[in-house]
């Protein structure tokens, strides 16, 4: 894939968009998805404020901002969810609205950005989202990875999970999908922003069950179905936050 | 019995993943260091000073994070073998 193509929304699976944008000069950055589902748009991790012009434009390339109905928010951190407000103005002029799905402990966070939407606690209704079509999304609690409300959400038809910050990684050199050399972007990551091993391992131990063709996280690069199991038990096994000291 | 040889080679591996192969590469010529394709020094030995000067390089042109994705790998590497940090990984 070269660069040119990222300037457009790319489609990781069927009626899934990633609508990020490549920054050269930054470490770190947000990656938001789209996911049609008929009528219904869910939207992950809008994004900060200065990067709302640009993910806006990919947005509507590939759905209307009336269809958005649900924005699911790992946590609080502006990166990722700082430019909900901006999509909260567009919606509302245009007659629509969503619900911000995120967990409790977010929601007290994040209604501090202004936001005026409803909140669709994740873990106040059973930990699952039943779009209009009958298409479930599955919450996983991770807490503490690194927020204490941190989740993941398995779409269990595209079998992606929509990991948050875990099996992101830190890296100048981004590429959409993860290369040879993501291992250690990945490492450097979560050594500085997991708490510990057994923390992580616990929500590794949840994946265990799931069928996984994907892993798409909000920031670093994509682990396709080959690579899936190998991060996984990197995680599982990977000393980080209070096992370093 | 970790060396600062190895030291290094840990930095270079990470760098590679952060900063991928090509800036890695242009910072280590830059310091007239070369590694194979495994990402290995060749002898001689490598000393504190040079683990220095790669990292305030790296500092300089890829600021904090380039530091801050290697530091604890190294620092808990070197506290296992006993070796002096720079001030940079302290």
């Amino acid at each position: 894939m070269n660069k040119d193509d990222l300037k457009n929304p790319v489609e990781i699976a069927t009626g899934i968009f990633w609508v990020g944008f490549d920054d050269p000069g930054a470490g770190f950055r947000c990656n938001p998805y789209l996911l049609n589902d008929g009528d219904e748009t869910v939207f992950f991790d809008p994004g900060s404020v200065p990067h709302f012009p640009i993910v806006l434009s990919k947005l509507l390339k590939v759905t209307a901002i009336e269809r958005i109905k649900h924005v699911i928010v790992t946590h609080q951190d502006p990166d990722l969810c700082a430019a909900i407000p901006r999509f909260e103005e567009l919606a509302e002029g245009l007659g629509g609205g969503f619900d911000i799905c995120t967990h409790t402990r977010a929601s007290v966070l994040i209604s501090h950005y202004g936001t005026r939407s409803n909140f669709y606690r994740v873990d106040a209704n059973d930990w699952r989202l039943t779009l209009k079509s009958g298409r479930a999304l599955q919450f996983i609690f991770a807490p503490f990875l690194h927020f204490p409300g941190a989740f993941m959400t398995y779409d269990k038809k595209s079998k992606i999970l929509f990991s948050g910050d875990i099996f992101g990684g830190l890296s100048f050199d981004w590429n959409l999908y993860a290369n040879e050399f993501y291992e250690e972007a990945v490492k450097a990551f979560h050594e500085n922003y997991m708490p510990s091993n057994k923390i992580m391992r616990h929500a590794m131990d949840k994946l265990d069950g799931l069928e996984i063709d994907m892993i798409a996280p909000q920031h670093g690069s994509i682990i396709r179905k080959k690579d899936v199991r190998r991060y996984i038990d990197l995680l599982k096994n990977l000393e980080c936050g209070e096992d370093c000291f | 019995m970790a060396t600062y040889k190895e030291l290094i080679e840990v930095v270079i591996r990470r760098e590679m993943g952060i900063l991928g192969r090509e800036r890695m590469a242009g910072i280590l010529a830059d310091l007239g260091m070369e590694v194979d394709a495994e990402g290995k020094l060749p002898p001689p030995g490598r000393s504190l000073a040079d683990l220095d000067r790669l990292m305030q390089m790296l500092s300089e042109k890829y600021g904090v994070i380039a530091v801050m994705g290697c530091k604890i790998a190294v620092g808990r590497m070197a506290r296992e073998h006993g070796l002096e940090l720079p001030p940079i990984l302290r």
